[in-house]
């Protein structure tokens, strides 16, 4: 059965009341919203509490759905307004530079080595480049970024990102091809020096 | 074409977005240019380390957890609308309490002046002693003093008051032959706009006779008949 249809179905059956549809809809898309709200902010915690409240959000609004667009759509749509209110209320963290950082003496717990698992240097590296990515990321507008993840992350067509983020093709593109040349100045000295 | 037009194209041409002329023409561009074929480079891996950019993994109990808090809300949200009701009613007989004392408050005060206003109008003691003091030096007695001046120019003329008139506060004295004061000799009679004064006062305490209020005030219920 085509993941469409069955989402519509599902979303349609929980509108008749049966609570197990929800459920079920919650598994399926739970990771997308998190993901999708994780590489938004860059905060776990913050990525989790949005993820939660786009949920619940579609629990409330079960009378008013009406199955005119894909499932996903009308979710990522929630997700997008969600992440862009939470962004909004965000302020800059204040941080002293005068203030100590402190590292744990002897708190390193025991660890059993695992034998599949990368070399320490791999997960430096990994972990590095985890971070360049990241902070290149977030360095982009708003528009940019959230244009990025669901093409390049979520696989989604240029009409379906126009379709979320409520704007035309061609801004797509447009937004895209911005990204791209901000990622490239972003990422040209770290890709100069490896 | 020049690096410029290249590198303006570079990122559409490496969408796939560029057709027919301009495309072969980046395409000879980047063949021969080793700057435009660095930048080329460079677009294509910051594309591809994207791929590095990993999510940490969702809790486990994610959902169970998400019920949960819609279930918890579900029970305050029907808690809270069951008593609203209750909280409407008594805040609105609250309110309709309050309402109805603050409205008598109002009308108890405004009554105040309004008798207070009557009060004065009715003739003040000094006045009295002016009318009465020059007509004699002998006391009045209790039901001329409260008859009061209810006729100045009657006393002047040392006719009897016609028409009792209420408003001074004096004890009646006991049913006693009422005597006509007739002035004396050596007495000065009132002037003439002493005279006018006090009966303009006199209209309008004979304009108050009519006003109902004026049966509240006890002096008048002591009043006895007139001087025949």
């Amino acid at each position: 059965m085509d993941s469409f249809d069955n989402d519509v179905q599902l979303m349609l059956r929980f509108q008749d009341g049966d609570d197990s549809c929800f459920e079920q809809l919650v598994e399926r898309h739970k990771n997308r919203v998190f993901n999708l709200a994780y590489r938004f902010l860059g905060n776990h915690e913050e990525a989790e509490d949005i993820a939660q409240e786009v949920f619940i959000k579609i629990y409330h609004a079960k009378n008013t759905y009406k199955p005119q667009a894909k499932f996903t759509t009308w979710l990522y749509i929630i997700c997008k307004n969600t992440c862009f209110k939470v962004l909004r209320k965000k302020k800059p963290v204040m941080v002293s530079i005068d203030n100590d950082i402190r590292l744990e003496d002897d708190s390193v717990p025991y660890q059993i080595a695992d034998p599949n698992a990368p070399s320490s240097l791999d997960s430096m590296l990994n972990n590095e480049r985890a971070l360049v990515v990241k902070e290149a990321i977030d360095s982009l507008p708003a528009n940019q970024n959230i244009a990025v993840i669901l093409y390049r992350f979520d696989r989604l067509s240029y009409e379906e990102i126009a379709q979320i983020m409520g704007c035309s093709v061609t801004s797509v593109k447009s937004l895209l091809h911005r990204a791209k040349v901000n990622l490239k100045e972003k990422l040209a000295d770290y890709f100069k020096n490896c | 074409m020049d690096c410029h037009k290249a590198n303006k194209l570079l990122v559409h041409f490496l969408e796939g977005d560029l057709t027919g002329r301009y495309k072969e023409k980046v395409e000879a561009h980047l063949k021969i240019c080793a700057h435009c074929q660095k930048e080329r480079e460079l677009f294509f891996q910051s594309w591809q380390i994207l791929d590095n950019y990993t999510t940490p993994k969702l809790r486990d109990d994610f959902t169970p957890s998400l019920m949960k808090k819609i279930h918890t809300e579900q029970i305050k949200n029907e808690k809270v609308s069951r008593r609203l009701p209750r909280f409407s009613l008594q805040n609105l007989a609250l309110v309709s309490v309050l309402l109805t004392v603050l409205v008598t408050t109002f009308c108890l005060l405004l009554k105040k002046p309004i008798q207070e206003n009557i009060a004065v109008r009715i003739m003040p003691l000094p006045i009295k002693e002016k009318l009465v003091s020059p007509l004699n030096h002998q006391t009045l007695s209790g039901d001329e003093q409260a008859v009061g001046y209810g006729d100045a120019q009657q006393l002047v003329n040392n006719e009897k008051p016609s028409t009792p008139v209420a408003g001074v506060s004096l004890e009646v004295a006991p049913s006693q032959p009422q005597k006509v004061v007739t002035p004396e000799k050596g007495v000065t009679p009132l002037r003439d706009e002493e005279v006018v004064k006090n009966l303009d006062i006199l209209e309008n305490v004979d304009f108050l006779k009519n006003i109902r209020l004026l049966n509240d005030l006890e002096v008048v219920e002591n009043l006895k008949e007139p001087i025949p």
